[in-house]
């Protein structure tokens, strides 16, 4: 299970690090928000723990935008310990707040309760290095991010969860739109072309083929 | 007291009357006697007119400056000052508006007063606040690579950043003591999960001690500010820890439900507080006569009473201590 600490102090950062790493997780660590958010788009963790005070892009800026993806619970650790900045960090969307200094205990156990909760709560289908969050429709690959429009992201799930099978047209529009009556035909080909649109724009390793007279099947790249 | 006042300020007016009056009296006595009765009549009836017309102009006069003075006590500027002058009839303008001037800069100079204070508190935060990042990784240093380390020097290193962290948290709260917008929120808290984590903050000092802790078995709910609650708590804790046996510490907590209140009290089996010092512990600053008294700032009870008023509790040393206890301090929060 992947944490990622976002703290900008090298030696508090580094023994957090190695605290999580003790307790068996796959511990990575960010100096500052840009440099995480970038890593934390491509391989979302399983918690995110974030120190709010961080040079340049501040760490609620960092939180409301990961709040605003839904994809894992983040933990505030901060020496700012008024009633005020627990209210700020918990109503930007963080999802448990700590003071420093915490006894490790308390950190684990705190990190160990938010995992499990979201890891019941998390709604998501693999497809090789590519992930589709089904609550969002937020699709992540090694090389980017990017949400798609529901119709697009029910129809791409589905193709997902049918591989190495094909969906027959049928399948996808009783999945997506319930029925193929009093729907336009054209519309699942339009759809398609625009979610091979929304997969190209972050040169997401999945490509789409039409099978005829099967369907649609979604095939992992292996070569960019 | 009345009659008094008038006739105070009314004297030396009337015996000006009098002895014009006198004077001139004589005169037309000497210059003709028959008519002198006719005339001292109306010389005294003219001079008590005059006299009375006198007497209601000065009151009338009185009344307004007592009206201008009125203005200028409440608030001295030299508009005010002015209108005071004014009605005296001029010649003290520059006296007043000097009392007027130095009234606003004293004034300026308790607003530049509170500012610095203000500057003041907000270092402290900020400078707690970075403070608290090394703190925080030498804690977790020490639990990290504790067998990079022997015990012995793994249990040091934690008592002394223990020690730093909790000075630094005494000088937040003192500063905050006096701040003008106090961060308090009330809510409904269970005292057994405070005094868990509490205990759980001091366990180092427990465990290398072998100090023994008695919780209470019971719990109750409390309402008061968590994180006042929980730096009250550390305190005794702090307390306790220092002042209980060096051979066999003994630290009780025993949680007391009634109708009207609920009181945790916190002893230990330490050398005790002397009778004497007992009613000062809480002051400020009081480290207690006797020689053998640990060093320290004597801030420990004294913030612990302060914040203890700020989430309406009250905190006592009793003289009544659990058995096997030398001294307690109890905490009583009314429902």
């Amino acid at each position: 299970m992947i944490v990622s600490v976002i703290e900008d102090d090298a030696f508090l950062r580094d023994e957090l690090l190695r605290t999580f790493i003790k307790a068996g997780y796959d511990a990575r660590g960010f100096a500052d928000a840009e440099s995480a958010l970038t890593a934390l788009a491509v391989e979302p963790p399983a918690l995110a723990v974030v120190d709010v005070g961080l040079p340049g892009r501040s760490g609620y800026s960092l939180i409301s935008e990961i709040h605003g993806t839904k994809q894992f619970p983040v933990l505030v650790l901060t020496a700012r310990d008024t009633l005020n900045d627990e209210l700020t960090a918990l109503g930007l969307g963080a999802d448990d707040f700590l003071t420093k200094p915490c006894p490790a205990a308390r950190l684990l156990a705190r990190a160990k309760r938010l995992t499990e909760l979201y890891s019941g709560m998390r709604n998501e289908i693999k497809l090789g290095k590519t992930r589709l969050d089904c609550d969002s429709f937020n699709l992540t690959s090694p090389s980017g991010s990017v949400v798609l429009p529901e119709t697009e992201g029910r129809i791409l799930s589905v193709l997902m969860k049918k591989y190495p099978f094909p969906a027959s047209a049928d399948e996808i529009f009783a999945e997506v739109w319930g029925t193929r009556d009093f729907v336009d035909e054209n519309i699942l080909r339009v759809n398609i072309t625009r979610l091979r649109k929304n997969l190209a724009v972050i040169d997401t390793p999945v490509e789409i083929v039409n099978i005829r007279s099967e369907g649609y099947i979604a095939k992992p790249c292996t070569e960019q | 007291m009345l009659l008094k006042k008038i006739f105070t300020r009314a004297a030396p007016w009337a015996f000006a009357f009098a002895v014009s009056d006198a004077a001139f009296i004589f005169t037309m006595f000497l210059l003709s006697p028959e008519k002198t009765p006719k005339l001292t009549a109306y010389i005294l009836l003219a001079s008590a007119l005059a006299f009375a017309v006198g007497c209601f102009a000065e009151q009338r006069r009185r009344k307004k400056l007592d009206l201008a003075l009125g203005e200028f006590a409440v608030n001295m500027s030299e508009k005010t000052a002015l209108e005071v002058d004014r009605v005296l009839g001029g010649g003290f303008a520059d006296r007043l508006c000097l009392a007027a001037q130095k009234y606003s800069e004293r004034g300026k100079r308790a607003v530049e007063l509170s500012g610095e204070a203000d500057d003041y508190r907000e270092y402290i935060e900020e400078w707690v606040h970075e403070v608290k990042t090394p703190l925080a990784a030498a804690s977790l240093l020490t639990d990290n690579r504790a067998d990079e380390m022997s015990a012995d020097v793994n249990n040091r290193l934690k008592a002394i950043f223990h020690s730093i962290g909790e000075s630094t948290e005494q000088i937040l709260y003192y500063s905050r003591l006096n701040a003008p917008h106090p961060d308090i929120n009330f809510e409904n808290i269970k005292i057994g999960s405070c005094l868990e984590q509490t205990v759980e903050d001091f366990e180092p000092f427990i465990s290398s001690r072998k100090i023994v802790v008695t919780l209470p078995q019971n719990d109750a709910s409390v309402t008061a500010d968590r994180r006042i609650l929980l730096f009250i708590l550390s305190l005794l804790m702090s307390n306790a820890v220092k002042y209980c046996s060096q051979t066999d510490g003994r630290i009780v907590f025993i949680l007391h439900e009634q109708d009207t209140e609920i009181t945790l009290t916190a002893a230990n089996n330490g050398e005790g507080v002397r009778t004497e010092d007992l009613p000062f512990i809480f002051d400020k600053g009081f480290t207690g006569n006797c020689p053998n008294r640990k060093k320290a700032t004597g801030m420990g009870l004294y913030l612990a009473r302060k914040y203890a008023d700020a989430i309406c509790a009250e905190i006592t040393a009793p003289d009544v201590f659990p058995p096997g206890c030398t001294f307690a301090v109890k905490l009583t929060f009314t429902k």
